[in-house]
């Protein structure tokens, strides 16, 4: 049986790598991209089978990727579920869980994740 | 590339206490945000790394003054240049490091985290840097070097957006790693070649399948003195590797040491995270033989006999979900 491919996509390597880590123990394949374009790119290379997508990132946000996705017939039943760091000890920012779910994102988890959590939304998912 | 940043480097005797512990206090105090922090205790001083946004320029110089007064100090305006994901796999180490002595560049620091190894570059260096690292890497996303600058603008931008005025009592972190039954290896040297050579260390530990999980480099100071600090699994290869490092240099080995490292959100701007490690640290007596905080990741090498007692202080002092320990 193949494996399901992930792509995780965030601009901060140490988080791709803990997740990565997560995913690939519960026998997942695991592709990494560390913004918005090269999220992009990826996806056009290989198409997952779900992507976790950070919010926050420099050249394309999660939530411009996340609604471009959706907007295509090709990408659009690629889950996607958008990583947040904004909750509620975060008080001044433009990114909002309001707005992230306005992207038709297919679920999010809040920063910091934990294992079983992160595994509870994907495999849900997938 | 995290640039506009200061860093103030500097050496201090072992014997004259815990510097880094009092100025990462005054630094948390202070509410200032620490990009890196690099520390080494090897021979007769500790080395030590900090860098701050530019902005906080005269704010570090201040806290900093008093504890510098005796010490070997140097300032400059400087960026961070970090490349990833390295997989603890040496020859990216090996790589950098060549980029660096191929041309004659000197690596005013070098932290190490879980996926990333970042270089402390001085400004006016950092172009000539980055265009030797595109000479031995492939950057898949970026064909030039004019790529990936362009790709860097906005960055700044989007780091700034989030102002960290947290809460909670206990920061949170996505999970902590430890590994033991490593050594640790310390090497200084004035001589530039020292870099190469263990450059091309690496790369022999690389062919052999020998992972890499921590290097570090501390600041030069006035003795101009390279200084990297490495571990490697307790095995022939990593003896062999300090043999051949040795055969020109001299390397103090540091036996039966450990690792532990751990991210978080928000590492990058929330203050006193590394105060309330070091503050746990030496109220229970740890020997921190070296430390790498870069971005959002702490890494940190203590001995052996140490590392249970390391994990548990971690946990009383952040909200950890998970603790791994990974193979030696």
């Amino acid at each position: 049986m193949s494996k399901n491919y992930i792509l995780v996509v965030d601009d901060d390597p140490d988080l791709v790598e803990t997740v990565a880590m997560m995913l690939e123990s519960k026998g997942c394949e695991v592709g990494r991209a560390y913004d918005g374009v090269e999220g992009e790119e990826s996806i056009k290379e290989r198409r997952p089978d779900l992507v976790i997508l950070d919010v926050m990132m420099p050249r394309k946000d999660g939530y411009v990727l996340c609604s471009e996705m959706k907007a295509q017939a090709g990408t659009r039943d690629i889950p996607v579920v958008l990583l947040t760091a904004v909750g509620e000890a975060v008080p001044t920012t433009k990114y909002t869980h309001s707005d992230g779910m306005s992207t038709e994102a297919d679920d999010y988890i809040a920063k910091p994740i934990d294992a079983d959590g992160l595994w509870q939304v994907v495999s849900g998912l997938l | 590339m995290l640039k506009n940043a200061f860093r103030v480097s500097f050496l201090q005797d072992r014997e004259a206490g815990d510097l880094l512990a009092e100025l990462c206090r005054a630094v948390a105090l202070e509410k200032l945000n620490l990009s890196l922090l690099t520390f080494c205790g090897a021979g007769s001083f500790s080395r030590v790394n900090l860098v701050v946004d530019g902005g906080d320029r005269e704010k570090i110089l201040d806290l900093s003054r008093p504890f510098l007064t005796g010490s070997r100090a140097e300032t400059s305006e400087c960026a961070v240049l970090s490349i990833f994901p390295h997989r603890n796999n040496p020859a990216v180490a090996g790589a950098f490091l060549e980029g660096f002595a191929g041309e004659d560049l000197p690596i005013a620091g070098l932290a190490h985290s879980n996926a990333a190894l970042s270089a402390i570059v001085d400004e006016g260096r950092v172009r000539k840097t980055a265009n030797a690292l595109f000479e031995r890497f492939l950057f898949s996303p970026y064909r030039t070097p004019m790529d990936w600058k362009l790709a860097q603008k906005g960055k700044e931008k989007l780091y700034r957006e989030v102002v960290a005025t947290y809460q909670e009592r206990r920061p949170k972190v996505y999970g902590l790693e430890w590994r033991d039954e490593n050594d640790l290896f310390n090497v200084s040297d004035r001589r530039q070649g020292l870099v190469e050579s263990v450059g091309r260390a690496f790369h022999d530990l690389a062919s052999r399948k020998i992972e890499l999980p921590f290097v570090l480099s501390g600041p030069c100071g006035e003795d101009a003195r390279i200084h990297l600090s490495f571990c490697l699994p307790r095995s022939g290869p990593s003896a062999e590797t300090a043999l051949r490092i040795g055969r020109e240099f001299k390397v103090e080995t540091v036996p039966s040491a450990a690792l532990f490292s751990m991210n978080g959100p928000h590492f990058s701007e929330r203050y006193g995270i590394v105060n309330d490690l070091l503050l746990s640290f030496r109220r229970a007596g740890v020997t921190l033989l070296a430390l790498s905080c870069a971005v959002s990741s702490i890494s940190g090498v203590v001995p052996s006999d140490q590392i249970r007692e390391v994990v548990r202080l971690i946990q009383g002092c952040f909200e950890v979900p998970a603790v791994v320990k990974r193979g030696g």
